[in-house]
């Protein structure tokens, strides 16, 4: 294989894999999902996002973990 | 060599097996990291508690995000990683399967966590793809220790199998000895009770053969 060709190759799958990993906490592909809109208080608001921060995820990820762990 | 332990369902003994997996590795004289890719992260606490008690070291780090690049570099040389991810399909665990080798998922034999085999069977699936010599197996863990209850490890075993993801031979069943261990940074091996300690040199031997069979 020539250089030119690997190097294609290596990008495509580094580009595969990055499309994998952003697809992290969506659930299935094909599985709907449900949009939940819910007033909470300001103060509220500010450490939940203070608190996706601090763990790096995102503040969807974060209320889907809450939600999960209280529906168990 | 990069073997990660995750799965779609809390407390089912992800962090206890990778902590338990990384000081059975250590004793068995290989390098080791043990990488806490869990945002509850458990196995750092578990390791600075170890730092404090005479117990053989063990190299730690907390890694959050796309872990594959760091991954790859840190295995490099030899060494071994064991990646505790957490119980949900996060950033972390699909970026540590995209470049695993092994690929653990403990799974208590409930119809209910046997269940969640279902999402990480996709998971698996879809991560081929990138990653086609992925070895991912379920391990039965916190297994009832009544003989009575074998019926129970061997329908979850089939069911396992049913999913494309065989569960291996070794099971770890419940026993006081792990959470007793863990609370205090320590690994079985630390601790006295020679059944834990037999379940999981199975355990690893196991994980060490399938390598051998991906070189």
């Amino acid at each position: 294989m020539s250089n030119l060709q690997s190097l294609k190759k290596k990008k495509e799958s580094a580009s595969k894999a990055r499309s994998f990993i952003s697809q992290a906490d969506k659930g299935r592909e094909g599985e709907r999902g449900k949009r939940l809109n819910v007033e909470i208080p300001e103060e509220l608001h500010y450490q939940v996002k203070m608190k996706a921060a601090e763990r790096g995820l995102s503040v969807r990820a974060l209320v889907i973990q809450f939600l999960q762990s209280g529906v168990k | 060599m990069i073997i990660t332990i995750g799965g779609q369902k809390g407390g089912s003994g992800k962090s206890c097996l990778a902590q338990n997996l990384s000081v059975a590795l250590v004793n068995e004289g290989y390098r080791v990291l043990l990488i806490d890719a869990d945002p509850q992260q458990t196995s750092s606490d578990w390791a600075d508690e170890r730092s404090g008690t005479d117990a053989p070291a063990l190299n730690h780090q907390a890694m959050t995000g796309d872990i594959s690049k760091t991954a790859v570099a840190l295995a490099e040389s030899g060494r071994i990683l064991v990646i505790d991810c957490g119980g949900r399909d996060t950033r972390e665990l699909r970026s540590a399967m995209v470049v695993s080798d092994v690929m653990l998922i403990p799974t208590r034999p409930k119809r209910r966590d046997l269940k969640t085999l279902d999402y990480v069977s996709d998971l698996v699936e879809k991560n081929r793809i990138t990653n086609p010599t992925l070895i991912a197996r379920t391990v039965i863990s916190q297994a009832p220790t009544l003989p009575s209850q074998i019926k129970r490890i061997l329908d979850a075993k089939a069911v396992a199998d049913s999913f494309n993801l065989p569960a291996l031979e070794s099971v770890i069943f419940t026993r006081n000895v792990y959470d007793d261990a863990e609370e205090s940074g320590l690994s079985v091996f630390e601790a006295d009770d020679e059944k834990a300690k037999k379940e999981i040199s199975q355990t690893l031997f196991e994980v060490l053969a399938l390598m051998g069979d991906n070189k």
